[in-house]
């Protein structure tokens, strides 16, 4: 049997227009209310500041749908796939030539 | 080995910072279509996850593109079925600094005479029991005997993977 997980309940001071401005998020982009929209910008808060170790790097519940993975990948080629072979194996080796060199410090 | 209960086995892989690259950047990458949607899964932990961002960082200086929108995409892009995060230190800069002051870093490089740089890799291989993918010849390729002696773990080259599981 699964087990519940604990949940806690915050309460959030917020001043008017940032509340409008979420009201109107959630009605935009589908979300059932403005609480899903606080957990989904908190994980994404602790993800792209690089703090998803503090969840022991676990997200415990799924990103938002609109969160694609094989679409980043579009993206990330649109923007990089024209960059010629012989700069990408520069830049790579000049960043690990870096760490080698501040490892060795 | 690191495994999730009730999963189907999948071979566990760890990329090289060149190959991450490659996965991310080549239009035509018969690798990508290979490990991304075969019975695999790549694993990158946080030191992985630092140095592909370190490449990120300089071509997004050296060709005038957005780093916010690449690392965006590059941590979405993680997110994959067949990739699995191993993130247990936080991604900053002093991550290298970390790891530059563990004893088992300097002592594995030096009894393998690898350059510490790929001991992290060596380390996650050895953890996962994951084949290693890596371009570079000289550092690993060169020295994969011994390495597959001393701690069992498996180096192969890209091509060599490729042939492999035509």
């Amino acid at each position: 049997m699964a087990t519940l997980k604990k949940v806690i309940t915050w309460t959030l001071k917020v001043d008017e227009s940032l509340d409008r401005a979420v009201q109107k998020a959630v009605k935009l982009l589908g979300f059932t209310g403005k609480a899903e929209l606080t957990r989904e910008a908190v994980r994404e808060y602790l993800i792209r500041q690089k703090l998803i170790s503090l969840l022991e790097g676990e997200i415990t519940v799924p990103l938002n749908p609109q969160k694609n993975p094989e679409h980043a990948l579009k993206n990330l080629l649109e923007m990089l796939g024209n960059i010629p072979d012989n700069v990408l194996k520069e830049e790579v080796r000049i960043a690990r030539d870096e760490v080698e060199k501040e490892l060795l410090e | 080995m690191v495994e999730e209960p009730g999963k189907e086995r999948r071979q566990p892989l760890i990329l090289d910072c060149n190959l991450w690259i490659e996965l991310i950047t080549k239009k035509e990458c018969h690798l990508r279509e290979k490990i991304l949607t075969g019975n695999y899964s790549i694993i990158i932990t946080s030191y992985m996850a630092v140095e592909t961002l370190r490449v990120l960082k300089r071509l997004s200086s050296k060709m005038n593109i957005s780093l916010s929108k690449l690392e965006t995409h590059f941590w979405e892009f993680l997110f994959h079925d067949n990739i699995t995060m191993n993130f247990k230190q936080v991604f900053t800069e002093s991550l290298i600094n970390e790891i530059k002051d563990l004893p088992e870093i300097k002592i594995i490089a030096s009894l393998l005479d690898l350059e510490r740089k790929d001991v992290p890799y060596i380390v996650a291989a050895f953890q996962y029991n994951a084949i290693f993918l890596t371009e570079d010849v000289r550092s690993l390729l060169e020295k994969r005997n011994l390495i597959k002696q001393k701690l069992n773990i498996e180096i192969l080259s890209m091509d060599e993977f490729l042939k492999r599981v035509k």
